[in-house]
């Protein structure tokens, strides 16, 4: 895409609508600072993307400071400020792009009057891939984070629409992205698969199925279902084909849920030697610590409490409290004047000693620890016994043995009855012991009176091994009960597990749709992970191959403007998601934007800038370049002019270059002409309705064009003015003959323009005739006597038949000299 | 987008996933994030109805799933 025009109002320095032409080849834009250059890259820039990087950049560090921007601040005008430009392809069609800009500073794009979107119709799509290199984001690039700088410059390298795909995918496997949107239909059988595969992890049968379905897969998938098959089968004994797998799990559910029965839970304790022994042991010892303590609560008392009548125990056992406050003369529990308080205190001392409350604790604390004794000899009696079926368990054994093996069963039940009884025994006898043990205990709270007997405890506990043994015996017999009806009943009854295995089943079957569903859409997460890893190894690869091109080229761009120098740009290195710019100082490797001086890395990113533009599959052929030399040396200056800005015209580019410095304009101007077609605009001021332009070809043949113009004038000042350009032509001759002649500089020290100074230059142009040279001196001399010391205004202003010959003779020598010139 | 044809053609030529193929098409035509989702839900959309299809026909047997 090339650009014939630009017409731009109310946006940046643009206020009333100005169109500027392009040349095809070069057109020259200069202007002092201020007079609107930045301004028209800008509008361009906007115009293309909607947006611009200084504004960008601007809202970054302040928004409400950059808020409006795009508007010229003195825009009143009629309608929406916009720019538009007249492009032709490079298939030779012409394209009008537009944009609106808006209120709120939104804007509407437009392509040959329609609204559009953008204009990546015409290739417009990454702000990154830009025909602009301005003069404020020329570094840009240099001091981008190194993440940045790999984004803008895959944008550049034509790899714009990889990245933002890879960043689309990666958005697409986020929460927010298909997890979210997908069918709902997808996220329901997922979720049911997550569930399954959960329980199927519990069960070691369904171990390798659970792995299936993990891995995922068609081969995996229909590997499951053939092992979900095979767990039918084996579940329900027979092959019933699998139209009819689900009735017939069904069915097996029903029945087997009907014959639950627990019947591990009814077999003896593994250790039931162990536990009898246990019991006997501790009936033992409880039967000997009972006897010690019947034999202390039945012995003497200790201590003075003889001396205490029963009466007095009695009296207090009463549990009599003092009165508070009683009057000493009366009796300190009724008031009565029958006792004194002293005497009162003597009984109670008398009566606590006689009821041994310090013994009495210390026997309570041997009978609690001998209760508890008791308890657990008691308990592990009764844990020597099975845990027999209920009347329930036993129903349903029955009904599960439906008449089968009913020998084993009489035998069976046989041995509950044993057990029961036992178990009636042990209750029986524990009610008697405990009875007993509370009445030892109560006569040592001395609740119960002393020649009560029964408290018979070590009595009672002597008789309890035998019948632990009894207990152990009748155990056994049930345990042979059992094991004979064992496989009888492990045949018939279905456990828990058994049931939730063939719920599990059925869920499995009765959900394969969910299955596979559920397994396509986990594949379709895993392929946007795989896909989101394939598109950044392609990303790069393509990016190291590109760059392998590039590189060289970058290199060359940079070279174009440095020669051969011991310190400068080297290479860019490539990581997976960064660019670091490397240079190279004497050998020694070191990073580009901190170390290189600003005239070093304008090259740099000059350099990046052109190698990318440049590129064949680039969508512009246009390139507009703002203020390129800018902190260059004389030396970078003339490198690019001569090198850079050739090589872009020779290879066919359209290059469009802004400048504030006019002698590099008029430089360009003399080098280019005659070669490409150069169409110069100057700004030559800027006023509230935006730049005041001036248009013009070579810069030579305006002059003469002027002082021809104005010879004729009758108004002095005009005609002085025309003998001003006819002494600016004179020079501007020599010079433009000298550079374009001999292709070299032209040096400072002739800026001062005496006719001796030009005279040596004039001679060393190779195509030039002396003949000519007393001519130009003769012009040089007649404007001379006209002008100030310092040009600007003629002394005294000639008659237009003065200047006449002079303009006359300065045509015929620009006709004549019009090929070397380039005119 | 000379770059996702590149992509494609290397798509093409490796063995990946039917959808790769689907989103590098889908992006070429919608360029955005809503083209990539659409292709995904397309696709899904896709395998549910073959395979509830299948499973309508009534030729495996498979019931709806009763619980979840």
């Amino acid at each position: 895409m090339r650009l014939k025009a630009l017409t731009t109002q109310g946006i940046r320095g643009f206020n009333a609508q100005q169109t500027i032409e392009f040349s095809d080849a070069l057109t020259l834009i200069d202007g002092a600072n201020g007079t609107g250059k930045t301004s028209l890259g800008e509008a361009l820039e906007w115009l293309l993307y909607g947006m611009t990087f200084k504004r960008e950049k601007g809202d970054g560090i302040n928004k409400p400071e950059y808020k409006g921007s795009y508007r010229n601040l003195h825009w009143d005008g009629q309608g929406k400020p916009f720019a538009e430009a007249r492009v032709v392809t490079a298939e030779g069609d012409e394209h009008v792009l537009r944009r609106e800009l808006n209120e709120d500073e939104s804007s509407q794009s437009y392509l040959d009057g329609s609204a559009c979107d953008d204009f990546s119709g015409l290739g417009v799509i990454s702000e990154f891939d830009r025909p602009l290199i301005l003069q404020h984001t020329l570094q840009d690039f240099i001091h981008m984070a190194p993440k940045k700088r790999y984004r803008a410059l895959s944008s550049i390298l034509g790899l714009e629409g990889l990245v933002k795909l890879r960043d689309d995918v990666g958005k697409l496997q986020g929460t927010a992205g298909y997890a979210k949107e997908k069918p709902r239909r997808a996220a329901e059988a997922r979720t049911f698969l997550e569930k399954l595969q959960k329980e199927a992890s519990r069960d070691e049968k369904a171990e390798h199925f659970e792995e299936l379905l993990r891995n995922g897969g068609a081969e995996s998938l229909s590997r499951a279902r053939t092992a979900l098959l095979g767990f039918a089968v084996e579940t329900l004994g027979s092959d019933v084909g699998e139209e009819r797998v689900s009735g017939a799990l069904r069915a097996e559910r029903t029945r087997q849920g009907k014959a639950i029965l627990d019947w591990e839970k009814h077999l003896i304790a593994d250790d039931v030697d162990k536990i009898a022994a246990a019991a006997k042991e501790g009936v033992a010892v409880a039967a000997k610590q009972a006897r010690e303590l019947v034999g202390q609560v039945e012995g003497p008392e200790d201590g003075p409490g003889d001396e205490a009548s029963e009466d007095t125990v009695e009296f207090f056992k009463l549990g009599l409290k003092l009165r508070a406050g009683a009057d000493p003369n009366a009796c300190p529990f009724c008031g009565e004047k029958t006792l004194t308080v002293e005497r009162v205190r003597e009984m109670e001392q008398e009566a606590k000693r006689a009821t041994g409350v310090g013994k009495r604790s210390a026997l309570a604390r041997t009978h609690a620890m001998l209760e508890t004794g008791i308890a657990d000899s008691l308990r592990s009696w009764m844990g020597v016994l099975p845990k027999a079926p209920g009347r329930e368990d036993q129903s349903r054994l029955q009904s599960v043995l439906d008449g089968s093996a009913e020998a084993e069963l009489a035998e069976f039940r046989a041995s509950i009855e044993s057990v029961e009884e036992q178990q009636a025994a042990v209750q029986a006898e524990r009610a008697r012991v405990d009875r007993a043990v509370k009445h030892l205990g109560e006569r040592i709270q001395g609740i119960i009176p002393e020649d009560d007997c029964s408290t018979d405890v070590p009595g009672l506990l002597d008789g309890l091994p035998s019948q632990v043994a009894g207990a152990l015996a009748v155990s056994r017999a049930y345990s042979r009960a059992y094991d004979a009806l064992t496989p009888s009943v492990q045949r018939r009854i279905a456990t828990q597990h058994d049931v939730q295995w063939l719920d599990f089943l059925i869920k499995a079957w009765e959900g394969w749709p969910s299955v596979e569903i559920g397994t396509h859409d986990r594949q379709v997460e895993v392929c946007l992970l795989g896909f989101r890893r394939k598109v950044t190894e392609f990303i790069k690869a393509k990016q190291i191959e590109i760059l392998q091109t590039k590189q060289q080229e970058i290199r060359q761009w940079y070279s174009e403007m440095n020669a051969e120098e011991a310190v400068g740009f080297s290479h860019i290195d490539v990581a997976t998601d960064e660019l670091r710019l490397i240079a190279e100082s004497y050998g020694e490797k070191m990073a580009a934007a901190p170390n290189l001086s600003c005239s070093h890395l304008n090259c740099v990113g000059l350099a990046v800038y052109l190698a990318c533009a440049t590129r064949p599959d680039a969508p512009f052929g246009f390139l507009m370049i703002d203020d390129p030399v800018q902190s260059m040396d004389e030396g970078h200056a003339q490198a690019f002019q001569k090198n850079v800005l050739r090589r872009l015209l020779r290879d066919g580019a359209q290059v469009i270059v802004l400048t504030h410095l006019p002698r590099f304009a008029d430089q360009i101007d003399v080098v280019c002409r005659g070669e490409w077609d150069v169409h110069c605009i100057r700004l030559i001021d800027y006023s509230k309705d935006g730049p005041i332009i001036e248009e013009g070809g070579p810069r030579l043949a305006a002059l003469v064009r002027e002082a021809r113009g104005n010879m004729d004038a009758l108004n002095e000042a005009y005609r002085g003015g025309g003998v001003q350009c006819l002494r600016m032509s004179v020079e501007r001759f020599v010079k433009d003959l000298y550079v374009r002649g001999t292709d070299m500089p032209i040096s400072r020290r002739y800026a001062r323009k005496s006719w001796r100074d030009l005279k040596k230059l004039l001679r060393a142009c190779p195509s030039f005739e002396p003949s000519d040279e007393s001519v130009l001196e003769a012009i040089h001399v007649f404007t001379s006597s006209h002008m100030h010391e310092d040009d600007s205004v003629p002394q005294s202003v000639p008659g237009s038949h003065q200047i006449r010959p002079h303009v006359s003779e300065m045509e015929r020598l620009l006709e004549k000299y019009g090929d070397v010139l380039g005119l | 987008m000379p770059e996702i044809d590149s992509l494609l053609g290397e798509l093409s030529g490796s063995v990946t996933h039917p959808l790769h193929k689907r989103l590098v098409e889908a992006y070429r035509s919608g360029q955005d994030l809503q083209a990539l989702l659409a292709e995904c839900n397309k696709y899904m959309q896709e395998k549910i109805d073959a395979i509830e299809g299948a499973d309508n026909s009534g030729n495996t047997g498979i019931q709806r799933p009763t619980d979840d």
